[in-house]
Parts: structure tokens; sequence; C-alpha cells
């Protein structure tokens, strides 16, 4: 089925929500320890979002999914990771 | 007279699934491949510079970076619209959400553009240290993209005007470009916090 304007709005409003967000918590509060992971997993989620529903990897086989869902986790899991151990 | 017909007069009233546009997934794939790549190699080169590096990032906008994320987002919303409407049969509707995206995402280019030019007439150049190398790099490599990206943009826009009907091919560019250009957005998705927020106030 094709993707409906009313999804767009929906996952177009997330993105800008979940963008906003994680800029406030970066440069407006005094960055806590666990900051980084949550801005880094507002991005995972963000990068999903993209995928799953403006590329419409949501219609793709499990292969492709499960490629990309990885691809995400080791992109955030690895900023995360460097950034807690440098 | 539109080119366009209404949908009503296609039989394409359905979505072109994601396994008819193998190529460009290839592609995609191997892209973001070589991205985690550089993602990688900044932060294990941040190992034991981490002060250098936030520091440095703290001399980046950061409300520039923020302002550049909403650009592609809401082009890239714009541009799923196009494609949408591509999908649906109507090709007027697609060209008219594709320049949409077009003139949206443009702003991208203009305050990168800003961006590099305060940093330059600031003395922060590539040259400057490993942190500026690596921002120049990534940020260039993904702008080099996004031009690619804008140069796809106005071909789709194009194939909407030469095609009478939203025929197979035609659906195929729309399809792929679109892909292509989402995922200009969520490369910065992840660049934006990597190289500008990491460094904190």
């Amino acid at each position: 089925m094709a993707l409906q304007n009313k999804q767009i709005t929906n996952v177009w409003l997330a993105l800008i929500v979940a963008t906003l967000g994680s800029f406030v918590v970066a440069e407006y509060l005094a960055q806590p320890r666990w900051g980084v992971a949550a801005i880094m997993i507002v991005a995972a989620f963000k990068v999903r979002l993209i995928l799953r529903h403006f590329m419409e990897l949501k219609h793709a086989s499990t292969e492709l999914r499960v490629l990309f869902d990885a691809w995400i986790l080791v992109c955030a899991g690895m900023i995360s990771g460097f950034y807690y151990v440098a | 007279m539109s080119p366009g017909r209404s949908p009503s007069d296609l039989a394409v009233d359905r979505a072109v699934p994601v396994s008819a546009t193998p190529s460009i997934w290839a592609f995609i794939a191997a892209d973001c491949f070589s991205f985690a790549i550089f993602f990688a190699v900044f932060m294990s080169e941040r190992l034991g510079k981490a002060s250098l590096f936030d520091e440095s990032a703290r001399r980046l906008d950061a409300r520039l970076g923020l302002l550049n994320t909403l650009i592609l987002i809401c082009s890239s919303g714009l541009v799923a619209a196009g494609v949408a409407a591509a999908q649906k049969g109507d090709l007027s509707e697609a060209r008219r959400w594709l320049w949409r995206g077009v003139i949206v995402g443009g702003g991208f280019g203009v305050v990168k553009i800003v961006e590099y030019s305060s940093k330059v007439l600031h003395g922060l150049t590539p040259l400057t240290n490993d942190f500026f190398m690596f921002y120049y790099a990534l940020t260039g490599v993904h702008f080099l993209h996004y031009l690619i990206g804008l140069a796809v943009l106005f071909v789709l826009i194009r194939k909407t005007r030469s095609a009478t009907i939203a025929d197979s091919n035609t659906l195929l560019w729309i399809n792929s470009g679109g892909i292509y250009w989402h995922m200009v957005d969520l490369l910065w998705v992840f660049l934006f916090p990597m190289l500008y927020l990491l460094g904190g106030r």
C-alpha cells in the first residue's frame, strides 16, 4: 500500500519532536553522564523511522530490515561505546 | 492540459515494493556501511583526545547544525509525499511536492556554506586540528552526497514532466531517487549529534 500523507505527517512530527527534544537535552541541560547515550538512542530511533516509513523498508524482506536494524545498532552503539570509553 | 492523469485512469494504484528497487538498496547498504566506518574512525581517533575533540566541537554552532537537521527532515517529508503521489499515479501532484522538497532542501546547502565560511573566517580550517580535519571531511563527504541528491531530485522532477503516465520505469526512478534523498537525511541524523552534540556545553 502506498505511503499515505497522514502517515508521512505523523513520522515527520515524531522526527521534529525527537530532534528538538534531544537538542534541548544536549545544549541546555547540564549534561548528565547518560546524556550522550540518550541522544544516540533518540538518533537511532529517528534513523529507524526514516528507513521504515519514508524509505518503506517495513514492506521489504526480513533480511533487509534486519541488516539495517543491525547497522543502526552498530552505529549508535559504537558512537556511544567509544564515547564512554574515551 | 496537465500531463498527469487522474488516479482513477491509471492502473498504477499500488506501491512499488522495496524488492522492485534492489539496485538502489544495494547502493544504500554500501554507502551506509562506508559511513559506519567513518563514524568508527572518528570515534576511535577521539580516544585519548576527548578534551581536544570536545573543546573543538563546542566551537561549532550547534544551532546551525540543528537547523540543518530540521531542514533535511522537512525536505524528506516533502519528497516522501511526492513519491506517494507518484505511486498513486498523480505525476503533477508528485512534481509539486518534489519542488517543495528541493526548495526546502536547498536551505541545507545555504546554511552549510554560511557555516563553513564563518569557520574559515575564524581561522578554523581542516588543518586546525584532528577534530576539524574530521569535521570538514565528514560533513564534506555528506555535502557531496547532498549535492548528488539535489541533482537526482531535479531529474525526478523532469521525469514527472516527460512521462504522461506513471509507468514502471518512471516509478522506479522516483522510488529510487526518493530513497537516495532519505539516505542523505538519515546520515545527517547520525552526523549531527556525533559532531555537534557530544562535546556538550
